[in-house]
């Protein structure tokens, strides 16, 4: 950007980015009750979320058109809060992943997902620092996470964080001290996927 | 920028700020607790806040290309919460300020470095330019930042911890404020950086900062039509002098209880902002004129400007 040059976010640069994701993005319920967000990833009936979301090994999966199908956990990895579900209609693109290696403090984040459940809404602010984290007391190491200045709130665990461009840069996944929000790099989910693609799906509780 | 939209130029133009302000950024460990940051005003001037630097010696300063220093104190003041650092044997990149007075609205980050793994942000708004917020008994002993006429930046940028002395950035990366008191009641303050840079000038001349001062009280008091005839100019409200300190400068220079107070060397003065502002601009011993209308007359007097008591 040029400096000095007038620039002014119009509203429909916002709704364009959410129009464009909100197919991929899904509300994650046990018998009715909401449990978080996540989103379709990596290839069509793939669901990336949080693993605290998937606990139970059927789930309903809502998706923004009101659509509902019925999920199996394949995999979950408690030591860095996520898991994979799988639908069987697989007809929906997955979203796009950013280059984990790219990310830039200052850059927008923008998160999507259900807080108290208000269906689909939207967060932006930036990336604060790639930071390190253990959400397992007994795992031997930490893992990177991204940090943001949004506030995050029960509902959006388990959405995608977004850049400015919509695609994905991690898993929204826990708020520490309520004014800093976490997410799981979502490349750090391929070590869930490699045995599902083989067909054994791997299971850590 | 191929196929880019608005959200996306603004996106790279904020992480483009956090990074060139953040090569002018500091990690400042001079406290018990977790290190702060600091910016660099000159290739070896570090400005800080001056509630983070607890201990006056073995002050050390991380710069963003990953070297170690450590630096002396040259001065601080408690009424603007600045320090001034200066390195031992480092440089630094100075950073670019930003021309002009923030605007209430404008997009700023706010960046720290508590910690060797890099830049650190947070998005927020200019919200609001006014005086300083009272700090109750949060600081017990210090003079509170209220009564000093300071004026500061409020922002809605969240402070995470360490960011105290880092810089509020605009998003053409150029420096708008200081962050300095931290969170006050759910509010983060952010000192203008020109007045940051006056400060940090008068604590590298003369160790501390010495404050004009009047020797007045005075309220708020509208201007009838007549006044403002006399004056020969629009202005609804002046400030009526209801104490004038013996021996101070106001009482010198002929004013008494009762003149109206309407302009400071050719600026209107129409309320006690304007009047705190026009005294900050001015430097103990200066001489300034003092417009008052007196039994409905325009007189001037001029005055020296004495220094504000502790």
């Amino acid at each position: 950007m040029q400096s000095g040059k007038a620039m002014f976010v119009q509203p429909s640069d916002l709704s364009e980015l959410l129009a464009g994701v909100l197919p991929a993005v899904v509300a994650i319920l046990d018998r009715g009750k909401g449990l978080g967000a996540g989103f379709v990833w990596k290839q069509e009936g793939l669901i990336l979320t949080n693993s605290h979301v998937a606990r139970r090994k059927k789930l309903e999966i809502s998706f923004s058109n009101g659509r509902s199908e019925e999920a199996i956990v394949l995999a979950r990895d408690a030591d860095i809060d996520l898991a994979v579900l799988k639908i069987s209609p697989a007809d929906v693109p997955p979203l796009q992943t950013a280059d984990f290696s790219q990310l830039r403090p200052g850059q927008l984040a923008i998160a999507v997902g259900h807080p108290f459940g208000q269906r689909n809404h939207l967060t932006i602010g930036v990336l604060s620092a790639i930071g390190q984290a253990r959400i397992n007391e007994k795992s031997d190491n930490g893992f990177p996470v991204i940090r943001t200045d949004l506030v995050l709130l029960p509902g959006n665990s388990g959405g995608p964080l977004l850049d400015a461009r919509g695609r994905v840069l991690g898993v929204n996944t826990m708020v520490v001290g309520g004014d800093q929000g976490f997410a799981v790099p979502a490349y750090l989910a391929d070590r869930l996927l490699e045995p599902v693609v083989d067909g054994h799906a791997r299971r850590r509780v | 920028m191929e196929n880019g939209n608005v959200l996306e130029a603004l996106s790279d133009a904020l992480a483009e700020a956090a990074d060139t302000a953040g090569r002018s950024t500091v990690l400042v460990d001079a406290r018990r607790r977790m290190p702060a940051s600091g910016v660099l005003i000159d290739p070896q001037t570090v400005l800080t806040a001056d509630h983070v630097v607890e201990r006056e010696d073995d002050l050390r300063i991380l710069l963003p290309g990953g070297e170690g220093d450590t630096a002396v104190l040259v001065g601080r003041d408690p009424g603007t919460d600045l320090a001034v650092l200066r390195l031992e044997n480092a440089t630094g990149v100075p950073a670019t300020p930003q021309d002009g007075a923030p605007r209430v609205g404008e997009i700023v980050l706010a960046l720290g470095r508590p910690s060797d793994s890099g830049i650190q942000a947070s998005l927020g708004v200019v919200s609001a330019i006014g005086g300083g917020i009272r700090r109750g008994r949060r600081h017990p002993g210090k003079k509170p930042a209220h009564s000093t006429g300071e004026q500061f930046i409020r922002t809605d940028a969240i402070p995470y911890p360490g960011f105290s002395g880092g810089p509020l950035v605009h998003a053409s990366g150029r420096i708008v404020g200081l962050n300095t008191s931290g969170l006050v009641r759910g509010i983060s303050l952010a000192i203008p950086y020109g007045r940051a840079l006056q400060v940090a000038a008068a604590l590298s001349e003369h160790g501390s900062v010495r404050r004009g001062y009047l020797g007045i009280r005075s309220q708020l008091a509208p201007l009838s039509e007549g006044f403002q005839a006399a004056l020969d100019r629009e202005q609804p409200t002046g400030l009526l002098v209801i104490w004038v300190e013996d021996g101070a400068a106001a009482a010198k220079g002929g004013l008494i209880v009762g003149d109206i107070l309407v302009g400071f060397d050719g600026e209107q003065v129409s309320d006690h902002e304007e009047l705190q502002r026009s005294i900050l601009g001015t430097e103990v011993g200066q001489t300034i004129d003092l417009e008052v209308l007196r039994g409905g007359e325009p007189v001037t007097m001029s005055m020296v400007v004495g220094e504000r008591p502790d």
